[in-house]
């Protein structure tokens, strides 16, 4: 799990989040939406450790996150950064037994759960075919699968953790539900922590366990959809006159319909 | 590998048939006293020997250095010899052999060859840092600044060695053209026991970062969130680089376009990953120059064609093909 305390990002005069405290808890899956600008992937980049905070400190199950040793982080926690750009002709497959590069698992092992990751991502087809030659969303799906191999088998003494920036901003209707369903079943099934940044309210509304609502680098809300998600907080956020309905088919999921003006 | 090893010690400005080549191996191993081997197991010994033997260490260690840079820059066009890290080892290499024996010659003639490796690995190391920092933009290699900074730094090292071949005396001044067009002439076991000690250790060490250099080519941050160190990765690759391109060229002077060839050929048989890629590249680099060197030695025998010639002609148009298959993959 990790454990943001009064985090603060500065750049010259630019002041990017303001005093987060945050905790993520394992088997979570926790969205975090916001306005181009927010400081969605900022917050993201510090919970990663390219960013390193201005004030405040960032812990990850209980150590400081620049305690920890490369390698040994990279066991327990995987990064799907917003775009990947991959120039030579490696296979999707070779692409995603890189995320096995942290462990010591045998190759069987490792192509195991490459086959299994590439199912799970709808990749199998494409097993053999160059990375350059895909189209945007089959390369994101690679890539999500490639950050899903590194933490697909459990890991004695860790909690897992999947930082997600933006997963399903290339993909078609279908797999953006595929796979934050597959995300949820992570986190349930499986106690995986998952931080995730995401445009679409109503995909957030349907899967989160947790939202979290960023605006100008501050936290404006932090809980369940329906809590967190009301017209009110929406509209000032977005700038944007939202109406709020309900998923027909089960009520506790709100619907974000923005209004005709 | 062994037949153009073994063509490469048949070649030369004297003919020797395969049959009087075999012989004279024979002598040199004891297996025959025969005395009319004699000359020519000499021969063998003090000058084709080592020249194959040159030839071998700079075309792997040229095609290995072209390989790891390309993973570096992340990026298939980078070159030793393109972004002027041959030519900055050069520059070392010159200013040492042209003001090192005016200034200091007591320190010259002491350990002269220890100087010029180490003035040429520091001239390869100046001009490698200054063309990755320029041509870093956002954490990606930007290829047009990655190409201009390689013309930029060819052009000053360039105008710098012709600056120098003015303060050059005639001797010097045949040294200067010798770097600038390259070649396996050698005939002193010594140096090329020195150069050995520091090409074979350090690419041997390259072979151990494939694994990285792999993670490198999706980025340099998935590259640390998959558990490597990357800047320590990437600064021993830049000194391993530095020192066995300064060490090749103050040992046969810049020979170009074989770190990009080899590597490209080789990807397109092997494929991308670096765990093949890199003892490939060493191999089949390896093979290619000693081939080369008999191109240049028998096309126009009994003078000798300058090897940077032979494989220009090779690698330019290879270059060419390059640059248009990436404007028209931009286009598209």
């Amino acid at each position: 799990m990790y454990k943001i305390s009064n985090l603060k990002i500065q750049f010259g005069q630019h002041v990017l989040l303001h005093n987060l405290s945050i905790e993520i808890k394992s088997g979570q899956l926790c969205m975090v939406v916001g306005p181009n600008g927010a400081g969605k992937t900022t917050l993201l980049k510090c919970l990663d450790g390219e960013i390193n905070p201005t004030e405040g400190t960032i812990e990850f199950n209980g150590r400081l996150l620049d305690h920890w040793a490369t390698r040994e982080l990279a066991k327990s926690r995987a990064v799907l950064p917003q775009n990947s750009y991959l120039e030579f002709p490696f296979s999707v497959q070779d692409v995603v037994l890189m995320g096995r590069m942290p462990h010591d698992t045998s190759s069987e092992t490792n192509l195991e759960i490459s086959g299994q990751v590439l199912e799970a991502c709808d990749c199998l087809h494409l097993a053999q075919r160059a990375f350059p030659t895909l189209s945007g969303g089959e390369q994101q799906r690679t890539q999500t699968a490639r950050v899903l191999a590194q933490v697909w088998q459990e890991f004695p003494g860790y909690d897992r953790f999947l930082l997600l920036d933006e997963p399903v901003s290339a993909l078609d209707l279908s797999h953006q539900h595929s796979l934050l369903k597959l995300l949820k079943e992570l986190a349930q099934n499986q106690g995986i922590g998952i931080l995730c940044t995401l445009h679409n309210l109503n995909l957030a509304a349907q899967y989160a366990d947790r939202c979290l609502i960023l605006d100008q680098g501050r936290l404006v809300a932090d809980g369940a959809a329906n809590e967190v998600f009301t017209e009110e907080t929406l509209s000032n956020v977005f700038d944007l006159d939202i109406w709020l309905e309900q998923h027909p088919q089960d009520p506790s999921i709100p619907l974000i319909v923005p209004r005709l003006s | 590998m062994i037949t153009v090893s073994f063509v490469s010690l048949n070649s030369g400005a004297i003919e020797t048939s395969f049959a009087e080549t075999l012989t004279a191996m024979g002598h040199l191993l004891g297996m025959n006293q025969d005395a009319g081997s004699d000359r020519l197991a000499m021969i063998l010994a003090q000058i084709r020997l080592p020249r194959l033997l040159l030839g071998m260490l700079a075309g792997g260690g040229l095609a290995l250095s072209g390989a790891v840079m390309q993973a570096l820059f992340r990026n298939p066009m980078a070159d030793p010899g393109l972004l002027g890290v041959s030519s900055g080892a050069a520059f070392g290499a010159v200013l040492t052999i042209v003001l090192g024996v005016s200034l200091l010659p007591g320190l010259f003639t002491l350990m002269g060859t220890w100087l010029l490796l180490a003035m040429a690995f520091g001239g390869s190391l100046v001009s490698l840092l200054l063309v990755y920092r320029l041509a870093r933009i956002n954490n990606r290699t930007d290829i047009p600044t990655m190409l201009l900074a390689g013309v930029a730094m060819n052009a000053i090292t360039g105008s710098l060695i012709g600056l120098l071949s003015y303060v050059a005396s005639d001797n010097e001044l045949r040294d200067l053209i010798f770097w600038s067009l390259g070649s396996l002439e050698i005939t002193d076991w010594n140096k090329l026991i020195v150069a050995a000690i520091v090409i074979a250790p350090a690419c041997v060490a390259m072979l151990a970062y494939s694994g990285a250099l792999n993670a490198n080519l999706l980025g340099e941050n998935e590259a640390r969130h998959l558990g490597f160190e990357i800047e320590k990765v990437k600064t021993r690759l830049i000194i391993l680089v530095s020192l066995v391109v300064g060490v090749i060229v103050a040992m046969s002077g810049i020979i170009g376009f074989v770190g990009l060839v080899v590597p490209h050929l080789l990807r397109l048989v092997v494929g991308p990953d670096h765990r093949l890629l890199l003892p490939a590249s060493a191999l089949f680099g390896a093979g290619l120059l000693v081939l080369a060197d008999i191109v240049a030695r028998t096309m126009v025998a009994p003078a000798e064609v300058p090897i940077g010639i032979i494989t220009a002609v090779l690698g330019g148009p290879l270059f060419l093909w390059l640059l248009i298959r990436h404007k028209r993959r931009q286009i598209v």
